[in-house]
């Protein structure tokens, strides 16, 4: 009887273990969660130009309320486009064949 | 529409009477306001009705113009080739013009429809308005594939 007791106890003890060590280990990866959050660190801001590959500013001259409430994101993008675009085809620059070396030419998006 | 175009003269005349030592000086010096203005618009809505109002009130004193990109786009296809500085004001009228353009149409497109917000459709459908046949649609390719690029990085 006593032998039969002691295994009870011991059983026992056994799930109170390993639910210390899960606890353990999911404290050690949020900790490495937060210590890379920190690692990253704040990205640097990159300007929209860069990221759009493009030379003409990405500018907010429509976000003055003269011409609509809102503004979407993408919406000064494609104006820089456009407008540079126009830039290099009024000015004779012959724009199309340089620019599709030069910047990766993707094909457009049909919509 | 009115008010608009008579600022806008106003505003183009003083550039025009300096020389051009002192154009560009403003335009190296007009960089600085626009620099200044995209980090706090980046930041949260408080920081950027900040920088709006920074934006406006430097804006008063410097002259903004499209010609250091023009001189840029002309670089990127033609290294060696030279403009000069009446060629450039030309090109910057015509820029300001095209703006005025396509914003206008986008505005009026925006306001049949019902919505307050001025979207990348409702540029692309204004380009296929505005410009005439094959302008249209290489414009219409050049900023779709600026917007796709911009969403991907």
């Amino acid at each position: 009887m006593e032998a039969v007791g002691d295994g009870v106890r011991n059983r026992s003890k056994s799930p109170r273990f390993h639910l210390r060590v899960s606890q353990r280990w999911t404290l050690a990866l949020a900790a490495k969660k937060v210590v890379g959050r920190k690692l990253g660190g704040p990205k640097k801001p990159v300007p929209r130009s860069v990221k759009a590959g493009l030379q003409f500013l990405v500018s907010r001259y429509l976000e003055n309320g003269r011409h609509a409430q809102r503004v979407g994101t993408g919406t000064p993008v494609y104006l820089a486009a456009v407008l540079g675009y126009l830039a290099a085809e009024a000015g004779g620059f012959n724009y199309l064949p340089l620019l599709d070396l030069a910047n990766n030419y993707l094909p457009p998006l049909s919509q | 529409m009115a008010p608009k175009a008579e600022k806008k003269p106003a505003a183009k005349k003083p550039a025009e009477e300096e020389p051009a030592a002192e154009k560009a000086e403003k335009a190296l010096a007009g960089k600085k306001p626009k620099a200044e203005k995209r980090l706090p618009a980046g930041k949260a809505e408080k920081s950027s009705g900040e920088g709006k109002k920074a934006g406006r009130k430097k804006a008063k004193k410097s002259v903004e113009t499209y010609k250091i990109y023009i001189f840029k786009v002309l670089k990127q296809v033609h290294p060696d080739i030279g403009i000069s500085s009446k060629a450039m004001s030309i090109m910057n009228s015509f820029i300001n013009d095209i703006f005025e353009k396509l914003a206008g149409e986008s505005a009026k497109l925006a306001r049949y429809n019902k919505k307050p917000t001025i979207t990348s459709r409702e540029i692309q459908t204004s380009v296929r308005l505005v410009l005439p046949g094959e302008l249209a649609k290489h414009a219409v390719s050049e900023g779709t594939k600026a917007v796709t690029k911009f969403t991907s990085a």
